[in-house]
């Protein structure tokens, strides 16, 4: 069956190695578990000061490839975002933003980060909003803030441009279901998924289908383990259909 | 392909409820041969009863599906009866060896007749260990305690559990010491963990393991997508276990 993983990632993640970083790993997954399209976006860009220099050399290492679409990474403490964002639509055709509030360090009721989302708004592009990129248990050299839920839930009633949360756990989701009903403009990739023995199952009975997209977070974490729980999941083929490409056509306008 | 999942836990005294029962579906549509069970009961400390009680509801829930799942002996090591308390356990044949918590660290003095004794009985004992920049428990062991009674007794079969927790602490607390295996389970977000192991400690000392109620589908993906060749994969899945656990056989 067709997918569209909406959370892939390129670039050097600086605090451990990645077996299997890189554009020809990343081909070779695709191929092997079917992906038609990734949303990806730079690592790099997460860590650098000026994000944009980050994204350009995305642009130009994926170059053509219809297998891609850009995300566009921003740092909303850090000036100049707006003239990047302009020129990111136009030259990367971005399909959305991504932001790391639990490494730059803001919260997401802060000023400085809904000067963004109302831009975001304004050009209906899609937000999403990394909740970590590893387990917070795991990290030595930097100290991530992980965001809370109650935030979240407040954060996805009030946007008015589709919400997308990435890297939720599976105790998370189960917080977040108020937002998840298909009512709100919210979602949750299946990234972060992981340690309940019939996670897709289990979200479902609090949220609803229109909800999930299918998302990995390649290379960092387990790419079939986001591929088994939804390919083994105890639902029809058209609610597979919907987690593993159809939302996110919809919602990102693919 | 076979699987034992040496690595289950029982975290609530109603045994045939929801939980339970879908840990034994799940072993069912995932193909799991063995369940090896340990359960949890009275907190982190628990005492001589929540002790008897852990281990009489494994052998209850064994018996229920003894084509499925077979037993580990809980002891809290800080009560003199722990010893004894796997002697007396050993002699039901649903015990297939011993599982230690976070009552004690895995390498303080009071835990030496334990592992004495599993030695004595050629039973492999369980250590939980995770490492952790945030969220340390009390008397949570790490792969540096479980390598300190590792040294202490060679003799001892020894499983550092979930790699070490943070597996570049684990293991390379444990990559030199043969009388140490470590199992996969609940590294279940990183990708490269089973890589990583595999580099440094091989294919002979990593064992398939979940800790249900978590998620099989995890920790078979870890492994189907990591570099081991599919006779690394048998080992990892149960030839290894088979070798470690003698009751098994």
């Amino acid at each position: 069956m067709k997918r569209i993983d909406v959370n892939v990632l390129l670039g050097h993640w600086p605090f451990r190695k990645l077996y299997k970083e890189g554009l020809n790993n990343m081909q070779e997954y695709f191929k092997e578990e079917s992906v038609e399209l990734g949303l990806v976006s730079s690592v790099n860009s997460t860590f650098y000061n000026d994000a944009c220099e980050g994204d350009e050399e995305l642009h130009e290492e994926i170059g053509k490839n219809s297998a891609f679409k850009c995300v566009m990474t921003v740092n909303p403490k850090v000036p100049g975002w707006r003239e990047d964002l302009e020129y990111e639509i136009e030259h990367f055709h971005i399909c959305a933003v991504k932001v790391f509030p639990c490494i730059h360090g803001y919260r997401l009721e802060d000023d400085i980060f809904w000067e963004l989302v109302n831009v975001l708004e304004e050009k209906h592009i899609p937000i999403m909003v990394a909740l970590r990129l590893e387990d917070e248990r795991n990290t030595y050299l930097y100290v991530p803030t992980p965001l809370d839920t109650n935030a979240l839930v407040v954060f996805g009633k009030k946007a008015k441009t589709p919400v997308i949360y990435l890297h939720a756990l599976t105790w998370e989701v189960g917080a977040l279901s108020e937002i998840l009903d298909g009512k709100h403009d919210c979602y949750i990739d299946t990234s972060g998924l992981r340690g309940a023995t019939f996670p897709i199952e289990e979200m479902l009975r609090t949220a609803n289908i229109d909800t999930i997209m299918f998302g990995t977070q390649y290379p960092m974490l387990s790419e079939k383990a986001s591929t088994y729980i939804v390919d083994r999941a105890e639902i029809s083929e058209e609610d597979k259909e919907k987690i593993l490409y159809k939302n996110a056509e919809r919602v990102l306008n693919l | 392909m076979k699987i034992i999942d040496m690595h289950a836990h029982i975290w609530v005294r109603e045994l045939y409820g929801q939980m339970h029962m879908e840990m034994i579906d799940a072993c069912h549509k995932n193909d799991v041969d063995r369940l090896l069970v340990s359960a949890l009961f009275g907190g982190f400390c628990p005492d001589e009863k929540d002790i008897a009680d852990a281990n009489n509801a494994v052998i209850e829930f064994s018996q229920k599906f003894p084509d499925l799942v077979r037993g580990m002996i809980y002891v809290n090591p800080f009560y003199d009866s722990a010893a004894e308390t796997v002697r007396e356990y050993l002699k039901h044949d649903e015990m297939v060896g011993i599982k230690l918590w976070i009552a004690t660290f895995c390498d303080e003095e009071c835990v030496n007749p334990v592992i004495e004794e599993a030695i004595r009985q050629d039973v492999p004992v369980l250590l939980h260990s995770w490492h952790k920049s945030v969220g340390q428990l009390d008397r949570e062991s790490t792969g540096e305690h479980v390598a300190n009674i590792a040294k202490r007794y060679p003799e001892a079969k020894i499983i550092m559990a979930h790699l070490g927790g943070n597996y570049y602490h684990g293991i390379k607390s444990i990559r030199n010491l043969p009388n140490v295996w470590t199992d996969i389970s609940g590294t279940c977000d990183e990708r490269d963990a089973v890589d990583y192991t595999l580099k440094n400690v091989g294919a002979d000392r990593i064992l398939y393991g979940t800790d249900l109620p978590g998620s099989i589908q995890d920790c078979i993906a870890q492994v189907e997508e990591s570099a081991a060749t599919p006779e690394e994969k048998e080992k990892i899945y149960y030839k290894n276990a088979l070798k470690l656990f003698r009751r098994l056989k």
